[in-house]
């Protein structure tokens, strides 16, 4: 009888004491953890990144004690200056977020000791679900930093209804649009046609010259410098030039969905996610409205026979932070988000590609999963381009970040100066073909020369 | 004042080690532990039965102080919005005017007239966009009661609106911003942003009872929380009238306060307990409509308020939170800051709180529990066992170390080596007297039979001589026995005891003359001529009368 309660009084005392010192390494229900985070996974009309989360926050988050905070939806180029401003304390800036999605640039920006190693906390087996090209990106040395949640890659979206006008008129037809120099030719027709409006916004420069010389048989980025010495290089460029300077193409800086909106531009490339942002009706000067209907079409190629593209998106980036919980808090989430069936939830509300072998199967094994009739259709473009096209990852170098801004900014600038003089001259000139093409000649020795003092 | 020095200290600690604690003191840590033990299970039981629950008023003392800080915070960012509001419309009023006058039109006359509109516009904006630079805001705006176009199947008003496009900081000087609501010229003249969800004019409700809402005096007005329409987002209005020549309101202008902005504001603070939720909340038309510091909250259908345990609950459907609230009027209208925890969490801390009470129970139960073993054995048994010697009568053994128990034994052992030296002495006494009693016996027993066999010759003697005496003498001699004086008869008696004449004149102080007389007269009562025939008389009359006695 003494020995049983002596027993029972140790096994108490031993409880207490277990339950006083628990592992406090995890976050739990009744001792939760918030997040902040920034993401790209949105527009400003729509995020299904926020309503992931918001389920997130509902289920395992609350079941687990984890809540994620999204405190900014914004672009990964936004990601990039914010996380610089705080990493450097400028006045002003907010404190860094414990999640936060970018590209891998961010990484030299951010500071790679600053950055959670996913697979401290991901198994071998958990980690080898994803697909090899999409997580191999985020692998630093032998760190994974960061996480691939959703990617995409590349193709040309257009405003069927304006396009199907203009067509009828010209008789350009989307098989045109399967080729930049098709792309090109239709965007100067559209200039001639519409009287002086671009055709189309090319999103990025950088993609399109990194993915034209691969076809070529060059590199863009050797060294950790761009190449733009290269035969390939002038060739990507000249095709870009002239249409650029003729009018086919926009070079303003902002978003191609408010042009589109404003009927600016009738297409564009860029990331398949920017299905989010097409709009469905469009506005005219007159204030009159019209509803229009998109069409996504395959990334433009350079060479029919070898179509190629690079993969976009960046993944899902952790600061580390002192208290453990909300490292593993970040674990748990991120889990959670590239679960079959979330992540596939997730990504085909946003035009993004899922990351899991299982997931990508699912998906592309039988796209009419996919709800929404204009989404199923650019899953089934990309259906396509993955089976046709080469798909490159961008390379990661020391200054990319500031390297791709810089690309992006004096391409633009020589161009819309060589546009300029195009339409000071325009009016004397007879082959304005010519003008372009000479414009567009000059105007790549001036891009070297400033991206020469940028670098 | 004398200075202790260490090796005195330790002198004192050890003398009194050597002489032990007192019992008084000993009793006192017993009564101090029974007491300790008592006070745990009170505070135990107070605490399990929510009596006495340390955790909760901690929690509610801590919620208290941060809803008191939100609540001056929520006031002063309200008045400076309402400010920076008030000043706007007036900015708004003379711009107007003077454009109105310059163009010589009446504002009826805009309606339908998208070159004027759009030439207003371009004249307002600035202010717009400065007063959205100025106030702690994530729009600005101002939607006048007109339209480019009154044939639109919805209710449009026109204006300008001006949104931040990526807020991630409560500082919103220099963010990008972008055309959420204006005139296409306007933006594409501007080189604005425009906005994802874009569109010409307003349709909104902010006319809704606008002239009776302001009719009373009221400065602005704060709105309940609505979805900014084509965005995910939600936010509240400060809005204030703009007024035109007659003093008619023929506008409103103000600002929106996003609920990023106010997460970024009013941030969840994670502290002692965890995440401390703010609040704003509002009930308007029977329901409530709330900004909370976390996104968590915000995407909530519905809440309800009740009063339960002294604090608030907070019933989102499928979460609760338990917090507090404060009631404050922002404009015309009441609204309530709330600072809260999410029932679980808040659960969690109590549960920890109570487990922390079991477990500084347990702890001084233990202690209290050990401290009384201890004190068993160190100093219960050996007192027993002490005892045990007493009873044993064994002597020496261990130092109890307890002064009174200790003098106690130590007089014991006095007392009883006292009584065991009393008792010896006693045994010896008794020792002796039994062998002097033994001598004596022996010795009587001797001299018995020395009277007998004495009392045997002086029979055999008397026998012998009564032969020899005459009867008539002897007659003579008993019978004239009495006329002896006192002194003659003692002397008679010391001749019959064996006394010779020297002795008897000595032992009666006398001479012997005295005595030779005393013989001569004695001799002469008795018929007698010596002293031997005295004797040999003397014994015949003894012998004669211990036979009488005898018979």
């Amino acid at each position: 009888m003494k020995k049983t309660a002596c027993l029972i009084l140790a096994f108490i005392i031993m409880a207490v004491c277990l339950s006083a010192c628990s592992d406090k390494t995890r976050p739990d229900a009744d001792d939760p953890v918030t997040l902040t985070m920034w993401h790209v996974y949105g527009s400003q009309t729509k995020s299904p990144l926020n309503d992931a989360i918001d389920e997130f926050n509902e289920t395992v988050g609350k079941e687990k004690g984890v809540t994620v905070n999204v405190v900014s939806v914004t672009s990964s180029s936004a990601i990039d200056k914010a996380i610089a401003s705080s990493v450097k304390g400028e006045p002003g800036a907010e404190k860094l977020p414990d999640l936060f999605t970018a590209y891998p640039r961010v990484a030299e920006i951010a500071g790679e000791e600053r950055l959670l190693s996913w697979n401290e906390y991901f198994s071998e087996q958990e980690l080898s679900i994803f697909r090899k090209e999409f997580i191999s990106e985020g692998y630093f040395g032998d760190k994974l930093l960061m996480l691939p949640v959703a990617k995409s890659t590349e193709g040309l979206f257009l405003n069927k209804t304006l396009f199907d006008r203009f067509s009828a008129q010209t008789g350009a037809t989307t098989d045109m649009l399967g080729t930049f120099e098709g792309l090109f030719s239709v965007a100067n027709s559209y200039y001639d046609w519409s009287g002086g409006q671009n055709f189309t916004q090319i999103n990025d420069f950088y993609n399109y010259a990194y993915t034209g010389m691969k076809v070529y048989g060059d590199e863009f980025i050797k060294d950790g410098r761009l190449n733009l010495d290269s035969p390939a290089f002038e060739k990507v460029w000249l095709m870009l030039g002239e249409a650029a300077i003729y009018g086919g193409i926009c070079l303003d800086d902002g978003y191609a969905a408010a042009r589109w909106k404003t009927v600016e531009i009738i297409s564009n490339t860029g990331s398949t996610a920017d299905i989010l942002y097409q709009p469905e009706m469009v506005f005219y000067p007159d204030n009159t409205t019209e509803s229009i209907t998109s069409l996504s079409l395959p990334y433009p190629a350079f060479a029919e026979d070898k179509p190629a593209a690079v993969h976009r998106g960046g993944g899902l980036f952790t600061i580390k932070n002192e208290d453990e919980r909300k490292n593993y808090g970040a674990y748990i989430f991120a889990k959670w988000l590239t679960e079959k069936e979330n992540n596939l939830s997730f990504v085909t509300k946003a035009g993004y590609l899922p990351v899991t072998d299982e997931a990508f199967e699912t998906l592309f094994k039988d796209t009419s999963i996919v709800e929404n009739e204009s989404y199923r259709g650019l899953y089934e473009m990309t259906s396509v381009m993955l089976k046709d096209y080469e798909l490159y990852s961008l390379p990661l170098y020391s200054g990319a970040s500031e390297i791709q801004n810089d690309f992006e900014q004096n391409v633009k600038l020589v161009l819309r100066s060589a546009r300029n003089h195009y339409l000071e001259r325009a009016g004397t000139s007879d082959d304005k073909q010519a003008l372009s093409k000479e414009l567009a000649v000059s105007s790549l020795a001036e891009l070297k020369k400033l991206c020469a003092r940028d670098m | 004042m004398k200075k202790f020095k260490y090796m005195d200290v330790r002198g004192i600690i050890k003398q009194s080690r050597a002489e032990g604690v007192s019992m008084r003191r000993r009793f006192a840590v017993y009564a101090f532990s029974v007491i300790c033990l008592f006070l745990a299970i009170i505070i135990l039981l107070l605490n399990l039965f929510g009596i006495l629950n340390l955790t909760d008023r901690q929690i509610m003392s801590d919620l208290d102080a941060r809803l008191s800080a939100c609540s001056e915070k929520i006031i002063g960012n309200c008045d400076e919005l309402a400010a920076c509001a008030i000043s706007f419309s007036g900015q708004l009023e003379d711009s107007v005017r003077v454009f109105l006058a310059e163009k010589d039109l009446s504002f009826e006359e805009l309606k339908n007239d998208p070159d004027a509109i759009d030439s207003l516009q371009d004249v307002l904006y600035d202010s717009v966009y400065l007063n959205m630079q100025v106030a702690p805001a994530s729009g600005a705006f101002y939607i006048l009661d007109t339209t480019a176009n009154s044939n639109s199947p919805t209710e449009l008003f026109s204006g300008v609106y001006l949104k931040y496009i990526n807020l991630c900081s409560e500082n919103t000087v220099n963010n990008d911003f972008s055309i959420y609501r204006g005139s296409f010229t306007t933006g594409k003249s501007k080189d604005i942003i425009f906005h994802s969800g874009w569109k010409n004019e307003s349709s909104t409700d902010f006319f809704k009872n606008c002239d009776e809402v302001f009719s009373d005096g009221t400065h602005f007005v704060l709105s309940s929380v609505v979805e900014i329409p084509d965005t995910w987002e939600k936010a509240r209005y400060i809005y204030v009238p703009i007024r035109g020549y007659k003093d008619e309101i023929i506008g409103v202008c103000g600002f929106e306060i996003s609920d990023l902005l106010f997460q970024l504001s009013y941030k969840t603070e994670d502290g002692r307990w965890g995440n401390e939720i703010c609040g704003l909340i509002d009930e308007r038309d029977g329901g409530y409509s709330a900004q909370f510091s976390t996104s968590r909250y915000n995407n909530t259908d519905s809440v309800s308020v009740t009063q339960e345990r002294g604090s608030q609950l907070f019933d989102f459907g499928n979460e609760k939170c338990v917090g507090v609230t404060k009631e404050i009027v922002l404009g015309k209208d009441s609204f309530s800051v709330a600072v809260m925890l999410p029932e679980a969490q808040y659960d969690g801390f109590i549960r920890k709180g109570q487990l922390n009470i079991l477990f500084i129970f347990l702890i001084v139960a233990l202690l209290a529990a050990v401290c009384c073993i201890f004190m068993s054995k160190k100093y219960v048994s050996p007192l027993l066992r002490k005892l045990e010697q007493v009873k044993s009568k064994e002597n020496g053994g261990e130092q109890l170390h307890i002064r009174e128990i200790d003098d106690l034994f130590a007089f014991l052992e006095e007392r009883d080596d006292y009584y065991e030296k009393q008792l010896e002495e006693l045994e010896s006494a008794r020792r002796g007297a039994e062998e002097e009693a033994r001598r004596a016996k022996e010795e009587y027993e001797k001299a018995a039979e020395k009277y007998e066999l004495a009392k045997s010759e002086i029979d055999r003697l008397a026998e012998k001589h009564s032969d020899e005496i005459v009867p008539e003498q002897y007659s003579y001699f008993v019978e004239n026995l009495s006329m002896l004086t006192p002194a003659e008869y003692r002397i008679y008696e010391l001749y019959l005891s064996g006394k010779n004449a020297k002795q008897i004149a000595e032992i009666l102080h006398i001479t012997e003359n005295t005595l030779k007389y005393h013989n001569k007269n004695i001799y002469s009562k008795l018929g007698i001529s010596s002293r031997k025939q005295l004797l040999r008389f003397a014994a015949l009359k003894q012998h004669r009368d211990g036979k009488e006695d005898w018979t």
